[in-house]
C-alpha cells in the first residue's frame, strides 16, 4: 500500500541495475520500503543494487531482457504475485549504445529501439492494467531531455527516449485519477552509463534527479525535470530555428 | 467508474471496486458473505486509509437509520449505526440528554465513533466511548449477533477499525443535562510546562483540553490556551438563554470551496493564525457561558475544511505517552516546527483509564494531536523517528488518525494485537473485512 505521505510499501524496477533508479528506491527505503522487486538482464548489477540497499528491504530479481517486449507481461505478474500489490513501479530500464556505431546498422538500431521504447511501453502496459484494477498506484518512468529534442549527436537514444515518453505522457492521461504516473526528464546525469562522455551542461547525479523525481511525485505533477532549470532550457531550445539549434555544440 | 475515496487528510486515497449504501441488516449480511473484500464506511472523518479498501466493496453505512428509540426516564438511547453524533444531539438535546461520549466533530457515525471507539474532553473522567454501551448489534460474515461488554468480540470491535464486522445498532446510556450550554473556564499557559501544570487541574471539571501554539519555539513552546467546562446549569444562565435552556441549532458559517488555492496554508499563515489565536484567547480569558458547538465543534462550523490543506492533503499526528515521557511531547512538537512542519491545529490532553477495546487508543497518559500538511520532504522521516520514541516509551499512535505507522511498531503500541486478530479470524475466517489500513498494516496478514 501507498502511505499518507505518499511512500509505498512495495515497489517493482523495470531495468533494476539502473542507478538513478537504485537512488530513488534508497531514498523510499528509509521510509517504510519492505519489498523490492528488480527485473532487468543483468544480475551482476541487481545484486550490486540488492547490496547496496541492505537487508532492512526485502529484494527478489527477476530476469527480464526487454529486447524481447513479450516477456515483459509474465514477469509483471510474477513480480506482483509476490509483492502482493504494485504499489509503486519505477520504468528505468534503457540502453544508451554507442550512436557513432549503431547508426549505420540496421539490426542495432532495432535493438535499440525496442529495448528504449516498445520493451518499456509493453511493460507499462501490464503495469498499467494491473494497476487500474487494483485501485492505487504509482508509476515512475525515466525519460530524458535528449527525447525532448532530438541532437545529432544521440539521436538514437534520443528518438526512443521520444517515443517513451509520449507513450508515458498518453498512459497517464489513461490512468488519471487511478493511478498518478510520473516522467522524469534528467539531463545529463553522470553515471556507469554516461562514464565514458564528457558531461554536458546542467549535469546532475543519480541522488538528484531521486529527489527531484519523488518531489514531483508527491506534488502530483506528471513531469519532472531534472535539474529543474532544464524545463525552462528546452522550452527555448524548442523553439529556435533549426538552423540555429543545429549548431549549438552539445 | 466509482469515485476515489480517502479519509479527512485526503491521503492515502483509493479506488474502490464497488460502493453501496445498503439501508437494512438484510444487505449488509449479503453483503458480507462474500466474496469481495468489504470495508465499513461512515461519514469519512477518520484521516487516514481506515474506511476504504482499494478494489474492494465500501459499505457507507450512512443511510442505516432504522431504529432510533430514546428511553426518556432512563436516558437510554438505542440507535442504528448510521445516525451521526450530530442527529442524535438534534433530537435528544432538546429533552435534556447529551452524548456521555463525544469527538472533536459532532459529523462522526455512531458506527465510526464505536470502531474507533472514540475519547473527547472528559476521558479523563468518562472514558471513550465504548465504555457507555450496555450493547451492541455486530453483522459478520458469520452472521448477526448481540453483544455486551464482556464479550470478547465487543472488546475486539470497540477500536477495532470496522474489521470485525459491521456494527449496526447500538444501545447507550446518555447523559442528562439541563441546559444546551457550557460554563467555559480558559487559561492561557506561557510555556508547556504551565501548559501540563494547568491540564493537572483537569480533574475539578468534566471536560478539559489544551489548545497548543506548536509554531511557538524557545521558551514558548508549548504554550497555549487550557480550557475546562461544564453542562452549564439552568441558574447559571441569563438573557435570553433563559427561556429556552435546551435549544440547539447548530449551523455552518462558511464552507471552504473545491477551488481553494494548495498553499493556503503555509507556514508563515499558520505561524500567524496560531499567535494570533493565542493572543486573541489570552485576551478573551476566564469564565464565561458559550454555545455547546463553539466549546465541543468549533470546526464543524467551517464545512470541508480539510480543503485548506490543498491537493496533497494533511495528516494528524496523534499520539499518547505515559506519565513520565512529557519530554517526548516536547521533542516532537520542537522538532516539528524547527523541520518546518508546522502544525495548523494542536492539541494535548490527560487520558483516564483504558477502555476494554483490544485495539482502543486511549491510556493514561498525555496525548497530543498535530494536523500537519503531508507529503512534505522530510516529514516521513520525522514521524518514524517519533514513532520509534514512542513505541519505546509504551505509548502508541491513534489509528483512526493515522495513515503512515511502520506495520513492526504496531504489536508493540498495541499489545494486544494477537488476541484481536484471533477474534477477527474466528467471526470472519475468509477474511472478508478488509480495509487499506488493514492491508498497509497487516493485520491479520492481510496484503
Amino acid at each position: 500500500m501507498i502511505d499518507a505521505n505518499g511512500y509505498p510499501q512495495n515497489v517493482l524496477v523495470i531495468g533494476g541495475g539502473s542507478e538513478i533508479a537504485a537512488a530513488i528506491v534508497a531514498l523510499l527505503a528509509e521510509n517504510g520500503l519492505e519489498r523490492l522487486a528488480l527485473a532487468g538482464p543483468r544480475e551482476e548489477s541487481m545484486a550490486a543494487v540488492r547490496d547496496q540497499i541492505g537487508p532492512v528491504v526485502s529484494t527478489k530479481l527477476f530476469e527480464l531482457d526487454l529486447a524481447e517486449p513479450e516477456r515483459a507481461g509474465p514477469v509483471i505478474d510474477d513480480a506482483a504475485a509476490w509483492m502482493g500489490t504494485l504499489d509503486c513501479t519505477i520504468v528505468a530500464a534503457a540502453i544508451l549504445g554507442d550512436q557513432t556505431r549503431d547508426e549505420v546498422s540496421p539490426e542495432r538500431v532495432a535493438v535499440s529501439l525496442t529495448i528504449n521504447t516498445v520493451g518499456p511501453a509493453a511493460a507499462l502496459t501490464a503495469v498499467a492494467n494491473r494497476v487500474e484494477s487494483q485501485g492505487f498506484g504509482e508509476i515512475i518512468v525515466l525519460s530524458s531531455v535528449a527525447g525532448e529534442v532530438v541532437r545529432r549527436r544521440n539521436y538514437l537514444y534520443g528518438a526512443g527516449k521520444l517515443g517513451l515518453d509520449g507513450f508515458a505522457l498518453g498512459l497517464a492521461e489513461r490512468l488519471r485519477p487511478r493511478a498518478s504516473l510520473l516522467v522524469v526528464r534528467p539531463g545529463f546525469v553522470r553515471s556507469r552509463m554516461t562514464a565514458h562522455l564528457d558531461p554536458a551542461p546542467l549535469a546532475t547525479t543519480p541522488e538528484r534527479v531521486a529527489k527531484d523525481t519523488l518531489a514531483a511525485l508527491f506534488a502530483g505533477r506528471t513531469i519532472a525535470w531534472s535539474p529543474g532549470i532544464l524545463r525552462w532550457v528546452m522550452m527555448v531550445f524548442r523553439h529556435l530555428p533549426r538552423g540555429l539549434s543545429r549548431r549549438i555544440p552539445f | 467508474m466509482t469515485q476515489q475515496l480517502s479519509g479527512w487528510g485526503k491521503t492515502p486515497a483509493s479506488f474502490p471496486a464497488k460502493l453501496i449504501q445498503p439501508t437494512s441488516d438484510q444487505e449488509i449480511l449479503e453483503v458480507l458473505s462474500g466474496p469481495l473484500r468489504t470495508a465499513p464506511r461512515g461519514l469519512g472523518r477518520s484521516y487516514g486509509d481506515a474506511a476504504q479498501i482499494a478494489a474492494g466493496l465500501v459499505l457507507d453505512l450512512t443511510r442505516l437509520k432504522p431504529t432510533f428509540e430514546l428511553d426518556e426516564k432512563t436516558g437510554l438511547l438505542t440507535v442504528s449505526a448510521g445516525y451521526s453524533l450530530g442527529e442524535i444531539l438534534e433530537r435528544t438535546l432538546p429533552r435534556g440528554w447529551f452524548i456521555p461520549v463525544t469527538p472533536g466533530t459532532r459529523f462522526v457515525t455512531v458506527g465510526g465513533a464505536v470502531a474507533s471507539d472514540v475519547h473527547g474532553k472528559n476521558h479523563h473522567r468518562d472514558g471513550s466511548f465504548s465504555m457507555h454501551l450496555s450493547n451492541l448489534e455486530l453483522l459478520t460474515p458469520s452472521g448477526a449477533m448481540t453483544l455486551t461488554s464482556s464479550d470478547p468480540a465487543f472488546a475486539a470491535t470497540a477500536g477495532g477499525m470496522g474489521l470485525t464486522g459491521v456494527v449496526s445498532k447500538i444501545t447507550v446510556k446518555l447523559l442528562a443535562v439541563e441546559t444546551s450550554l457550557i460554563r467555559a473556564v480558559t487559561v492561557p499557559t506561557r510555556s508547556l510546562a504551565e501548559t501540563f501544570e494547568a491540564m493537572t487541574r483537569d480533574d475539578e471539571y468534566t471536560y478539559a483540553v489544551a489548545w497548543i501554539d506548536a509554531t511557538a519555539t524557545g521558551s514558548r513552546l508549548g504554550r497555549g490556551l487550557a480550557s475546562f467546562g461544564e453542562h452549564a446549569k439552568i441558574d447559571e444562565l441569563f438573557g435570553r438563554t433563559i427561556d429556552q435552556p435546551l435549544a440547539y441549532h447548530p449551523k455552518a458559517v462558511a464552507t471552504i470551496p473545491v477551488s481553494a488555492p494548495s498553499q493556503l496554508l503555509n507556514p508563515l499563515t499558520v505561524r500567524l493564525f496560531n499567535s494570533a489565536w493565542f493572543q486573541a484567547g489570552a485576551a478573551r480569558c476566564g469564565e464565561k457561558i458559550t454555545s455547546l458547538d463553539g466549546f465541543f465543534y468549533p470546526l464543524d462550523a467551517v464545512g470541508s475544511w480539510n480543503r485548506l490543506y490543498g491537493r496533497r492533503g494533511f495528516l494528524q499526528y496523534q499520539v499518547v505517552v505515559p506519565y513520565g515521557s512529557e519530554e517526548l511531547i516536547e521533542t516532537i512538537i520542537g522538532r516539528l516546527a524547527a523541520g518546518g512542519h508546522p502544525s495548523f491545529l494542536s492539541v494535548l490532553k490527560r487520558f483516564g483509564e483504558q477502555s476494554m477495546g483490544l485495539l482502543s487508543f486511549p491510556k493514561p497518559g498525555w496525548t497530543l494531536a498535530l494536523d500537519i500538511p503531508a507529503k512534505r520532504p522530510g516529514l516521513g522521516e520525522l514521524l518514524r523517528d517519533f514513532d520509534r520514541r514512542v513505541a519505546a516509551a509504551g505509548g502508541r499512535v491513534y489509528l483512526a488518525k493515522d495513515g503512515r505507522l511502520d506495520p513492526e511498531l504496531l504489536e508493540t503500541m498495541y499489545p494486544n494485537l494477537r488476541k484481536f486478530e484471533e477474534i477477527c479470524h474466528n467471526l470472519d475466517p475468509e477474511g472478508i473485512m478488509a480495509t487499506d489500513l488493514a492491508r498497509r498494516l497487516r493485520i491479520g496478514g492481510r496484503h
